[in-house]
């Protein structure tokens, strides 16, 4: 009898140390390691690069720079040619790689790679939205998305509220530090890589253009991730790149491992953001005409800054309808690591913005929040401002749907009743609800493959594009598998994510994980399945001289049998030996590519979404007026995820989401100074949520749609769209902070809602408040 | 344990210890962590780095050590330990706890409750809940927090994890007492003591001196200038950030049972330089003379570190911002230290112990005996102590400011009040704001506060860093006068 164990509950080899991420079925004494020489400043002309300190020394086994990559230089996310694996002649941010240094160990690389000396001359570096606007340092013409007339939504406002909102930086904080190991290849030809990335065909690529390989002589395997949240979508490339350059230079095994402080230091994060908004409203709050620009800071390579602005002006209408809208993107380029991608993809940016514009519009009209955010809500039949129709209104109905698990009056009463008595401490309530398009707005990256065997013995074993780094795609797809075939989720095998057996796939992104891999892997199913169903028939007229009719067996619980013969069932590993001995196949792939999707860029119209994940947050949180500290007291979710594939997992996205989204509301902080140097390059000094910040109350109501979408069993991806529901908790410190003051005042407080910032504006608010006394 | 020979010949040092439930011996290079020495090896993998700073609790290990003929386990951060310092101890890792067939209680609850998902910070967290079960068969659900609050996950947001915890709190609960041991410490990994009393004493190297004596610290100190070393959360930090010299002669003070101690003595409590954060938090003499340093500790770091730190390192670091420093200083704490020139023992007031930024009083292979408090015992009047600490996440972060507030009352009269502050200059400072001989009324409205704000602002200089902007601290100062005066004159009513 087999142990099935491990297929059945893929987290107990979490549990034990036992499962293997990147490198670690290697000998760790026995591998060399690359570590990367970095530029130290901003900006600057590469004068030359001296090794001289690291003379002598028998551990360094070698010292590389751009002229001894043996291919094309070149490493770049969105647009190859733009970005180099090692700077030449200039250097455009502090952490950008000039060299590498080979050693026989990883402290020994680390420490020979900064004892490199980096001669440059400084130029004058850009590091902040204002600078580069200034000097027109931007990617490529702005971006416009437009519906109706602003100008006449203008003309029919009774109120206008205008204003500057800027976001701050988020870095990921994957716990598994960026790293890649390198191998040769087999025969020796090219490489084989194990790394930790969210996709493994760009990985592939760019290493075979940095060898001047083909990609079939790069062979990419990933099991498992430590985290990814979009930093490694394409941050997997840069140090697989270090590690197959390694490892053919040397022509030994490489290690490219990041130390968290470098990580940190010479990575890209959530970008920063700066709004700058005119929006104008009706008597009632119904919003008129919404004029907003949206400045990015990029830093130095385009990465993925377009298409996060692109998603970022997509999804700013978040669930409420805009009818004469204009926004204008601005992707700039800065002296700081590419900023790229990150959970929520420039939706958390906008989504927040959006609500204080919500926020002050209601002061304004001297109406709830809640008010005017049911009374913006989409309506059947609305269009969003980029032309795709809203078919599945569900905002008015998951809010209802939250007040049957909150009395928002009583809460609010309750709310008002503490602060009356408390003086130094005040609660805030923050409700945010969410709609999120689901899908790359770039549309060929909608598609995914998968290559699924049955054996002789009936296991299974299926291979996908998708890589798992805690979301549990492999036991989606696994149970999508499952389902389709009528067996149980442990004859199935998910084995690792690798070229040789897929190719060319996106990354694992855009909450599209499950919809792309699922589906592929479901068609593959379907075909293998289609073909046993045909073997099937035939074995029992063999058997039982039942007369074939295919479309009558059915396969269920690891069994199947002909609907006319329901008491003779048969094993499917029967049927799999039957069908081996009789010539079927029993292998296929998968391929799947999400139709009726549609976008241009340039005219700001089209179908980028397939569907979209809707759901509301509402939070009370607790501030010290004497501090700015707050803590979370009650979290209220509810969720609408299509057909639910595992409750379990879902919940855990939307859990994991709402607590990341909090840090980024609330505590997590990083900013670059004039030399583009960072604040925070550790855990001591960026701060993310621990587990004492887990709220008292929390309440997640997973819904099951009832509608049928078209995706992969009606399902719908969740990793991203929860991460916004954290925005409630900023909402909710405003709310508090306002309470000080009767909420007579418009808060002012800027991202994010650091004990710092919400202490210095209650003080503002408290001597503006004084101010008038007088 | 055995004596054993001082290996002054080879640049490795002996280690000899227990991992999980089997002896190993061999030699080490003395500035090896436990966690690279769990890597390289014994390949053992499922340990893991995430920070390589002791703040993240990846690498989280449980260490048992003998105490008293019984063990008693702790949870440490593997990338910060120095491995030479597991001599004569039981290391457990996740490997001894389970195997995906056959998976310890622990596992089991954190699968079924769905605390994992990546996975890169689980055998971390499993850990930190084997050394508080280990020890506490029936702890409380605040007790899971703060043994958790030092492992960071970016996946689940802890629901999870916190599932996990209330369900194995709820199972043992039914499990007989008689099978409770086993249940957490199987018998596979449980400690044999006759195994570790066998171990002999390590004495160290020449880059490495284990003394376990005064003398032999003396001895070790005598022509050189080591680093002198306690639990080396922050040493390490610094040799990683190459802020100290990795090849720096080391005198590990650890080992010093003698400065182990807490008894009272003359009218004061004296604590050993080397007793740890958590043993003085679970110290009962501390408990009941200076709770406040017990109450506070939650604040200060993570479980992890406050296993290893000792209170006299927080002070001899010099932090312009250390948490125990601030309540030490409020509470006119003196050291006694011993003096390397004169070889004599002086007794230092902490508050003409900072010098200036990163300067104190110590010279070079000076030692700080232990801390002493005076106890204030007066039936004529009450004392209070109240520590206030803000910074930018609830829990395990340094302080943007910090200070401690000791109030004595007589009747409705406060006659006298000095507060600490941490954060705000470049070295704490204590500003005496009731004076014996002008006592105040206990009743102070919000302008007399404001008052003593601004009073106590004008006494210092505020700087400005990652962790807080001057305009930032200035207003702290002033609202945790405030806050400490609410607290102290008004228990209960303080929000």
């Amino acid at each position: 009898m087999l142990d099935y164990t491990l297929y059945d509950s893929p987290l107990n080899v979490l549990a034990t140390g036992e499962g293997r991420f990147a490198g670690e079925t290697f000998n760790q004494d026995q591998l060399c390691y690359v570590y990367p020489v970095v530029s130290p400043i901003a900006k600057g002309r590469l004068l030359g690069i001296d090794f001289s300190a690291l003379e002598g020394r028998e551990d360094i086994l070698g010292c590389y720079t751009a002229k001894d990559i043996p291919g094309l230089n070149q490493i770049g996310a969105t647009n190859r040619s733009e970005e180099p694996l090692m700077a030449v002649d200039t250097v455009e941010y502090i952490g950008q790689p000039v060299a590498c240094v080979v050693a026989t160990t990883w402290e020994g690389a680390r420490e020979a790679a900064r004892a490199v000396v980096v001669n440059c001359e400084v130029l004058k570096a850009i590091t902040t939205i204002e600078e580069a606007i200034a000097a027109n340092s931007l990617y490529d013409e702005p971006l416009v998305v437009s519906c109706g007339d602003i100008e006449i939504g203008f003309e029919k406002s009774t109120h206008i509220v205008e204003g500057v909102f800027e976001t701050c930086a988020q870095e990921h904080a994957y716990i598994e530090t960026n790293r890649a190991f390198a191998m040769p290849g087999d025969h020796n030809v090219g490489v084989k890589i194990y790394c930790a990335t969210q996709g493994i065909s760009d990985v592939q690529d760019v290493v075979s253009l940095l060898l001047g390989v083909r990609n079939s002589d790069v062979e990419v395997d990933v099991l498992r991730v430590g985290g990814g949240f979009g930093g490694k979508e394409r941050g997997g490339t840069m140090w697989s790149g270090f590690a197959a350059l390694g490892c053919v230079l040397t022509n030994k095994s490489c290690a490219a491992i990041l130390d968290r402080e470098d990580d940190m230091a010479w990575t890209g994060k959530r970008h920063p953001y700066r709004f700058t908004y005119k929006v104008g409203c009706d008597d009632e709050g119904r919003i008129t005409a919404f004029d907003v620009i949206m400045d990015a800071n990029g830093g130095f390579y385009e990465d993925f800054t377009i298409a996060i602005m692109e998603r970022a002006m997509l999804g700013i209408d978040g669930p409420y309808y805009l009818e004469n809208a204009r926004m204008l993107g601005r992707s700039c380029k800065t002296n700081l690591p590419s900023n790229t991608a990150f959970r929520g993809f420039g939706a958390p940016q906008a989504t927040i913005a959006m609500e204080v514009i919500l926020s002050e519009l209601a002061q304004k009209v001297h109406k709830s929040l809640l008010d005017v955010q049911r009374l913006n809500f989409y309506q059947e039949g609305q269009i969003t401002p980029y032309g795709q129709p809203i078919y599945e209104v569900a905002s008015p109905a998951l809010l209802e749907r939250l007040e049957q698990h909150v009395d928002m009056e009583a809460k609010r009463a309750e709310v008002d009743a503490f602060n009356a008595t408390h003086r130094f401490k005040k609660r805030g309530i923050g409700f945010v609800p969410v709609k999120y398009g689901i899908g790359f707005t770039a549309t060929f990256l909608n598609q995914g493959n998968a290559l699924v065997y049955v054996y002789s013995d009936g296991s299974i074993s299926v291979s996908h594009g998708g890589i798992d780094m805690g979301q549990g795609l492999y036991r989606k797809v696994q149970k999508i598998v499952a389902q389709t075939f009528g067996v149980k989720p442990e004859r199935i095998r998910c084995e690792s994510t690798n070229t040789k057996r897929i190719g060319s796939v996106a990354s694992t992104a855009a909450s599209t994980g499950t919809d792309l891999n699922g589906y592929a892997a479901r068609l593959a199913a379907l075909e293998i399945q289609a073909s046993m169903r045909l073997a099937a028939a035939q074995l029992l007229e063999e058997q039982h001289g039942l007369s074939q009719f295919p479309e009558n067996i059915v396969f269920e619980n690891d069994m199947w049998w002909d609907q006319r013969m329901k008491d003779k069932t048969h094993g499917f590993g029967e049927l799999a030996s039957y069908c081996y001995f009789h010539r079927v196949k029993m292998g296929a792939q998968g391929h799947y590519a999400t139709p009726g999707l549609s976008y241009s860029m340039k005219e700001g119209k089209g179908t980028p979404f397939s569907y979209f994940t809707t759901g509301n947050c509402l939070v009370v949180s607790e501030v010290d007026t004497l501090t700015g500290m707050s803590c979370l007291k009650e979290v209220h979710i509810v969720h609408e995820g299509g057909k639910i594939i595992d409750r379990d997992l879902d919940r855990g996205q939307i859990m994991g989401g709402f607590m990341q989204g909090f840090g980024f509301a609330t505590m997590e902080e990083l900013r670059w100074n004039q030399m583009g140097k960072p604040s925070a390059t550790s855990f001591s000094t960026y701060k993310v949520p621990t587990i004492s910040d887990f709220p008292q109350i929390i309440d997640i109501d997973l819904l099951e749609s009832k509608n049928n979408l078209s995706s992969v069993l009606g399902s719908k991806g969740v990793g991203e769209p929860p991460l916004l529901y954290g925005i409630a908790a900023f909402m909710a410190i405003r709310d508090a902070v306002e309470a000080t003051v009767g909420h007579t005042q418009v808060c002012n407080l800027q991202h994010p809602a650091t004990a710092e910032r919400t202490l210095l504006e209650l003080e503002r608010l408290r001597l503006h408040a004084e101010g008038q006394n007088l | 344990m055995k004596k054993g020979n001082i290996m002054e010949s080879t640049e490795q040092v002996r280690l000899e210890f227990l991992l999980n439930g089997k002896k190993q011996s061999l030699f080490i290079d003395p500035t090896l962590s436990t966690l690279n020495l769990l890597k390289i090896h014994f390949h053992l993998m499922g340990t893991k780095e995430g920070c390589g700073e002791g703040d993240c609790g990846a690498c989280t290990v449980a260490l048992g050590e003998l105490k008293d003929d019984s063990v008693v386990f702790s949870a440490v951060a593997s990338c910060i330990y120095p491995a030479v310092k597991l001599h004569g101890k039981h290391l457990v890792t996740i490997e001894g706890l389970g195997s995906h067939s056959h998976l310890h209680l622990i596992q089991k609850h954190i699968v079924n409750s769905h605390g994992i998902q990546c996975g890169f910070c689980s055998p971390g967290i499993i850990m930190s809940f084997f050394a508080l079960f280990a020890m506490n068969s029936h702890p409380k659900a605040e007790d899971v927090e703060i043994a958790l609050q030092g492992n960071i996950c970016r996946c689940t947001g802890y629901e999870g994890i916190k599932k996990a915890g209330d369900s194995l709190i709820s199972h043992l609960a039914t499990v007989p007492d008689a099978e409770l041991a086993d249940a957490i410490v199987p018998s596979y990994i449980a400690t044999t003591i006759e195994d570790l009393k066998s171990i002999a004493v390590n004495e160290g190297i020449a880059t490495y001196r284990i003394p376990h004596t005064l003398e032999e610290f003396k001895e070790a100190t005598e022509n050189e200038e080591p680093l002198l070393m306690a639990g080396g959360t922050d040493v390490r930090v610094q040799m990683k950030q190459h802020k100290i010299p990795s090849d720096r002669p080391i005198v590990d003070l650890s080992a010093i049972d003698e400065l182990k101690k807490i008894a009272l003595k003359d009218g004061m409590l004296c604590i050993g330089s080397q007793t740890t954060i958590t043993e003085c938090a679970k110290n009962q003499l501390i408990q009941q003379y200076v709770p406040e340093l017990s109450d506070m500790a939650r604040l200060m770091a993570s479980t992890q570190i406050r296993n290893v730190a000792t209170i006299a390192g927080n002070l001899a670091n010099a932090s312009p911002i250390g948490d125990a420093t601030v309540l030490l200083l409020a509470r006119n704490a003196s050291l006694e230290i011993l003096r390397h020139a004169s070889k004599a023992v002086e007794r230092v007031p902490l508050r003409s112990f900072f010098k200036a930024y990163r300067k104190t009083a110590l010279e070079k292979n000076d030692l700080i005996l232990e801390i002493e408090i005076p106890l204030q015992e007066s039936e004529k009047s009450r004392t209070s102590v109240h520590f206030e600490k803000t910074s930018r996440r609830l829990d395990v972060d340094i302080a943007t400011v910090n200070s401690a507030s000791m109030m004595t009352f007589a009747g409705d009269q406060i006659i006298s009040w000095v507060v600490a502050f941490g954060g705000v200059g470049p070295i704490p400072f204590t500003v005496e704001i009731v004076k014996k001989d002008k006592p105040l009324d206990k009743k102070l409205d919000d302008t007399k506060l404001a008052e003593i704000g601004r009073m106590v602002l004008a006494q210092c200089s505020v700087i400005d860093d990652v962790r807080g902007s001057t305009e930032y601290r200035k207003a702290l100062v002033k609202n945790h006068i405030i806050k400490h005066y609410y607290t102290q004159t008004m228990p209960g009513q303080e929000g």
